[in-house]
């Protein structure tokens, strides 16, 4: 194939696109390269005869040029020929893509920011104001969260003050409409809190008088200020705060109460100068109890046997013979000590080994 | 009045430049066969072939603002974006163009819905069935050349190649298809 073949093989192309000539008449332009022209053309006008086969569906066009300038146009992005700023090269570089994830980080942090401020703004609000429902919202959250009893009866005290601290504001602001209904929750609360102290009594009476003591002075210090406060009120904002002072006597009775039944805690130790503090203190030795009671050791005392003065009392005689006993005799007896002579007669010697016996049972000896 | 299509392309890309959507949607029905064509000669579907076709004048949109640092006519600019569109596609299926077998068609064709098989649809058939044996550059230098009406040297812009390399593949790809055809003919006889 060269140049020449190619400008050729282009001509006859398009002379038959244009419809001017066919496959032979173009070829026969060519002659040297006729059979060669002749199969390249075939197989190009196949594929250019196909090609109408490979257009769109009828209506295609026309829809999908309307849904592609309403997307353009939704998009209002217009491309920007006029060379880029400094800014707008800037912009270019953070484009949608990388502020995905800026954008994101920037959202929570306002989310936080806003819920922050309105968490902050709602410990403000009175009965009344917008953000009031936040405010006891977030309380009863709070309670429903907290761990134990004591944190209960903290949270809780805590609730008794704030009810009766916008019930100070309320009358500050002359809102008396919503003073009654926050005196009826005050109330409420007061009660619920000497519940919870009621609780916390059966663990912990220290911590109960401490939390009941705590309520005590809360709302001895809210009566005073309210006191104040209702005497330029009307009577029927006065009158209403008896209920919660009865409440708040119960509360000091229960102070008192529990207080009671505290034992006084141990006097404290007097103050001294402090001695060293010993360190060990010396103990007895523990001695072995002794498993067997204590025997008296065998001494080797010798007693010498006192001799038996004869008796003069006559033995009767027994026709019952005795038979010869081997009475054997006593060893190792000691030797008679020699005592001195008395008006007893003298003491007859036993004869070692030797037995009794009886020959003559008959004669029996005269007394 | 002045009308849209009174209007040549390049003035209409000086407005759709300017942010006029109208003026690009004029420029779209002008190309929009040739980039369908394009497409749907290497696709096996016409639904494909449509959503791609908008999604190439949406790049196009997109990259007007560089267009004239390219140099190349608006249609070869189109097609050079079809065929990114394209390997795109090639990519997330995880097969090539060249791995679009023959056997593919074959079976498509073997279950053909009356209603949907049309002339239309069997020569698309058909000629997908020719060239997809063809290596990847061959089916393009044909497409390109025989049924977009490319001339050698836009061709050559879209395919970024020299005007006379195109020659060459293009005759090339030409006696590759011809022989390509003549063997199937040859399987059908025996």
């Amino acid at each position: 194939m060269n140049k020449e073949f190619n400008e050729a093989l282009q001509v006859c192309l398009d002379l038959i696109r244009g419809g001017r000539e066919t496959i032979e008449s173009a070829v026969a332009r060519y002659p040297e390269f006729a059979d060669e022209l002749r199969e390249q053309l075939e197989v190009a006008t196949w594929l250019t005869s196909a090609s109408s086969a490979l257009d769109p569906r009828p209506g295609f066009v026309a829809a999908s040029r309307r849904r592609l300038v309403v997307r353009i146009q939704q998009e209002n992005q217009p491309p920007v020929s006029v060379p880029l700023t400094f800014g707008e090269r800037l912009q270019q570089f953070f484009s949608a893509k990388q502020l995905v994830p800026v954008g994101f980080v920037l959202l929570i942090m306002l989310g936080l920011i806003v819920s922050g401020t309105v968490v902050s703004a709602s410990r403000k609000a009175i009965p009344g104001d917008g953000l009031y429902s936040v405010k006891l919202t977030l309380e009863q959250i709070a309670m429903a969260t907290s761990m134990d009893e004591k944190s209960d009866a903290e949270l809780s005290i805590q609730m008794v003050e704030n009810r009766l601290t916008e019930v100070q504001t309320l009358i500050v602001e002359e809102r008396y409409e919503e003073v009654a209904e926050t005196i009826q929750e005050s109330t409420e609360q007061i009660s619920k809190t000497l519940e919870i102290i009621k609780n916390v009594n059966e663990e912990d009476r220290f911590l109960a008088y401490d939390l009941a003591a705590q309520l005590d002075g809360i709302l001895g210090e809210q009566k005073v200020i309210i006191s104040v406060l209702t005497q330029n009120a009307p009577d029927s904002i006065a009158n209403s705060f008896v209920r919660v002072w009865a409440v708040s006597e119960v509360v000091k009775l229960t102070a008192e109460n529990i207080a009671n039944i505290i034992p006084p805690p141990p006097a404290p130790p007097p103050t001294a100068i402090p001695t060293k503090a010993p360190t060990s203190t010396p103990r007895p030795r523990p001695t072995l109890a002794p498993t067997q009671p204590p025997q008296p050791t065998p001494t080797k005392t010798s007693k010498p046997p006192t001799a038996v003065p004869p008796t003069n009392t006559p033995v009767p005689p027994t026709n019952t013979p005795l038979p010869p006993t081997n009475t054997p005799a006593p060893t190792n007896t000691p030797a008679p000590t020699a005592i001195p002579p008395t008006n007893t007669p003298p003491p007859t010697r036993v004869p070692t080994s030797t037995p009794i016996t009886v020959s003559n049972p008959t004669a029996t000896p005269s007394p | 009045m002045l009308q849209w299509h009174d209007i040549d392309d390049n003035q209409l890309i000086k407005l759709a430049k300017e942010g006029e959507a109208e003026a690009f949607g004029e420029l779209y029905e002008r190309h929009v066969n040739a980039v369908y064509r394009f497409l749907y000669a290497r696709l096996d579907n016409s639904m494909d072939a449509e959503d791609f076709s908008e999604e190439v004048f949406l790049r196009a949109w997109n990259s007007l603002p560089s267009y004239h640092e390219r140099g190349v006519p608006f249609l070869a600019f189109l097609l050079i974006i079809a065929r990114n569109v394209l390997i795109d596609h090639y990519r997330r299926n995880g097969r090539s163009p060249q791995q679009v077998t023959i056997e593919d068609i074959q079976l498509r064709d073997s279950n053909p819905e009356p209603s949907e098989v049309t002339a239309r649809n069997l020569k698309h058939a058909e000629i997908r069935k020719a060239i997809t044996r063809l290596r990847d550059d061959y089916q393009e230098v044909l497409v390109l050349r025989f049924l977009n009406d490319l001339s050698p040297n836009e061709t050559a812009q879209v395919m970024n190649r020299s005007t006379g390399a195109v020659r060459v593949l293009q005759h090339r790809a030409i006696v590759a298809l011809r022989k390509t055809m003549e063997e199937e003919h040859e399987q059908r006889i025996q």
